[in-house]
């Protein structure tokens, strides 16, 4: 036995229109396309910037107590740091010696600003398999590798001549360098380059540097040592608070990064300017479409309501049609977006890619969006009476 | 006034503005309308007959004096009490105002579906019940079109076929055969009178047609707001 379900009006009415519930639903969807790209902007933006500590060698930092970024980060002495290698649980202590410079881009007859990482090829601080970097190109005078995820045309021209001549002829600070092999690590906001070059050639580039200073501090953690035990030692007998120097946890000084960038620049507000703005294009569009649906089918509303439906039942119609219009946008929006994300990341190698987070997010305000459209789109259907006929 | 009728008015008013005098559009109404009775309502442009239909079927509000319907008074009635008299009463409206995105068939269905004993009903039927209307109308065969390529007699047609679905007790229709030929129009009224005596429903009929006239009951004029 078949039992009786109303006749979907909403459904019979947007199929009996497609064009117009075609229409609607790119409507919708470009404002969920607008959403996903300013979101997975800003939250790549600020991810790429805390990306390099996912690259170290260890699972806990030492840094200066005043660290607030690290292409800013005040320097430490060496010595300092290797004290943690009398802790317990601590398997190796390595060094990261960060500087910015020029480097000379032949191709396009300019300088950028690139960020330089120096480290010790006997103990490097960095994860060489994470990163696919060959120490012993590395570890060669006046020699460097380039990082792949700069910006694309730079390391284009450098994987060029790498290929034809073996090396990248160019200058960091006016003086020779030789690009021989790359690495992975991931631009930021302070360069769009980066370079990984022993900490000798560091100091050949930067003499005025003090060769027994650095920047960051590596703690790899022997097996069954867990890192907040061990961070706790360190902060309680190395490195006590309100000391100069900090144990932070990789998570922590992410964080730290994070938060540096969040507050002092105007991104979030520019880019969560954007989120609004998608989504009152979003409530506007919507409500344009249901308040002319809801006009052209106003005979057909008020007929419903001389046969005994109530004004409810009739408003149900139009927050139903606006639901499955906003609904049936979702899976398009998803994939336009990652299609975008994945323009992006060719364009620019930030790491940009969809998450569940994000998508629940959006279909959520997405949904709240259009309820509230269609509650003041609806809002002559409250009053109207079958009179209107007349 | 007889206890058992179910239309009942006295003294009924109505003005479109009601601080405007000239505007008013009924002055007085004295009608009662029995059971089974068919009552055709006539009268020339602008004399109230649409507004005093309208008012019976509580598709309007705001007159004043006395309208009994089905045993209530419901110039002071509110939503809830309009909403649940509007189900007890057939309308047909002068441009039949079919669903355009259904089906004759789902056009009637939606006027069985108001109605809880009809939801409660498995699917078969009510597609039986619609059937049995589509066949007395003899428009079986356009079951599944839309009224976009239905003739405007068979719109007519499928619009009364949703009024009279649940047999209500009183039926209004506002010129129902405006549009329908001769043989049409007298084949629908002839129904509607099969109805009233078949049912004992009230039906009232507002047209200008004179060949239909035969087929009433009485025959009522209004004139500039009032029966003459």
């Amino acid at each position: 036995m078949k039992f009786s379900k109303r006749i979907p009006l909403a459904i019979k009415q947007l199929k009996d229109s497609p064009i117009k519930t075609a229409a609607a639903t790119a409507g919708i969807c470009f404002s969920n396309v607008l959403v996903f790209f300013q979101l997975g902007l800003l939250e790549s933006i600020y991810q790429s910037q805390s990306r390099p500590y996912s690259l170290l060698d260890g699972e806990i930092v030492i840094v200066s107590s005043r660290f607030k970024r690290l292409s800013q980060s005040p320097t430490i002495s060496i010595s300092d740091i290797m004290r943690a290698k009398g802790v317990e649980g601590v398997a190796k202590v390595s060094t990261l010696s960060i500087e910015l410079g020029t480097v000379l881009i032949k191709s396009e007859g300019m300088t950028t600003n690139a960020q330089i990482y120096g480290i010790d090829p006997l103990n490097s601080a960095l994860d060489t398999e994470k990163i696919g970097l060959d120490l012993k190109l590395v570890d060669l005078y006046e020699r460097a590798a380039i990082d792949t995820l700069s910006r694309p045309s730079y390391v284009r021209d450098a994987k060029r001549e790498m290929i034809l001549k073996n090396s990248y002829r160019t200058n960091l600070i006016d003086k020779r360098i030789l690009i021989n092999s790359t690495a992975k690590i991931g631009s930021t906001f302070a360069s769009d380059m980066s370079l990984v070059m022993s900490q000798n050639n560091l100091l050949h580039y930067y003499p005025k540097r003090n060769q027994h200073i650095t920047n960051l501090g590596v703690v790899k953690l022997s097996k069954n040592y867990t890192k907040e035990r061990v961070k706790k030692v360190l902060s309680e007998k190395l490195f006590p608070n309100g000391g100069t120097i900090s144990a932070m946890l990789i998570e922590e000084i992410s964080k730290t990064e994070m938060n540096y960038w969040s507050k002092n620049t105007a991104l979030t507000f520019i880019f969560g300017l954007g989120v609004i703005v998608g989504f009152v294009v979003s409530g506007i569009i919507l409500y344009q479409i249901l308040y002319s649906d809801v006009i052209s089918h106003l005979p057909e509303y008020a007929t419903l309501l001389a046969l005994g439906y109530t004004n409810i039942f009739v408003i149900k119609i139009v927050f139903t049609q606006a639901l499955m219009l906003t609904l049936m946008s979702f899976p398009f929006s998803i994939l336009i977006s990652m299609g975008l994300y994945s323009i992006m990341m060719s364009a620019s190698n930030l790491l940009i890619y969809m998450t569940i987070g994000r998508a629940i997010i959006v279909a959520s305000l997405s949904i709240g969006t259009s309820m509230i459209s269609c509650y003041i789109a609806t809002n002559k259907l409250r009053k109207v009476d079958p009179s209107t006929l007349y | 006034m007889q206890a058992n009728n179910p239309i009942k008015i006295k003294e009924l008013t109505y003005r479109y503005c009601k601080e405007d005098p000239h505007s008013q559009v009924l002055n007085s109404i004295e009608l009662e309308v029995s059971k089974g009775e068919l009552i055709i309502l006539t009268g020339a442009s602008g004399s109230g007959k649409t507004t005093l239909l309208t008012l019976i079927g509580g598709l309007r509000t705001g007159a004043e004096g006395y309208l009994e319907i089905l045993g209530k008074n419901i110039v002071s009635a509110n939503r809830r009490e309009l909403v649940e008299l509007r189900k007890q009463i057939g309308f047909i409206f002068q441009s039949h105002n079919l669903l355009p995105y259904l089906t004759a068939q789902e056009n009637i269905r939606v006027g069985l579906e108001v109605h809880e004993k009809w939801r409660r009903k498995d699917l078969n039927k009510i597609e039986e019940k619609c059937f049995e209307l589509l066949e007395l109308l003899e428009l079986s065969h356009r079951a599944n079109f839309k009224p976009k390529d239905l003739s405007i007699g068979q719109k007519q047609r499928i619009s009364i076929a949703r009024a009279i679905a649940n047999t209500p007790e009183i039926i209004l229709a506002d010129e129902p055969t405006a549009s329908l030929d001769k043989d049409s129009a007298r084949i629908v009224i002839g129904l509607l009178k099969e109805f009233a005596d078949t049912y004992q429903c009230s039906v009232i009929i507002i047209t200008h047609d004179n060949k239909i006239l035969d087929y009433a009951d009485r025959i009522i004029k209004l004139e500039n707001g009032l029966i003459t």
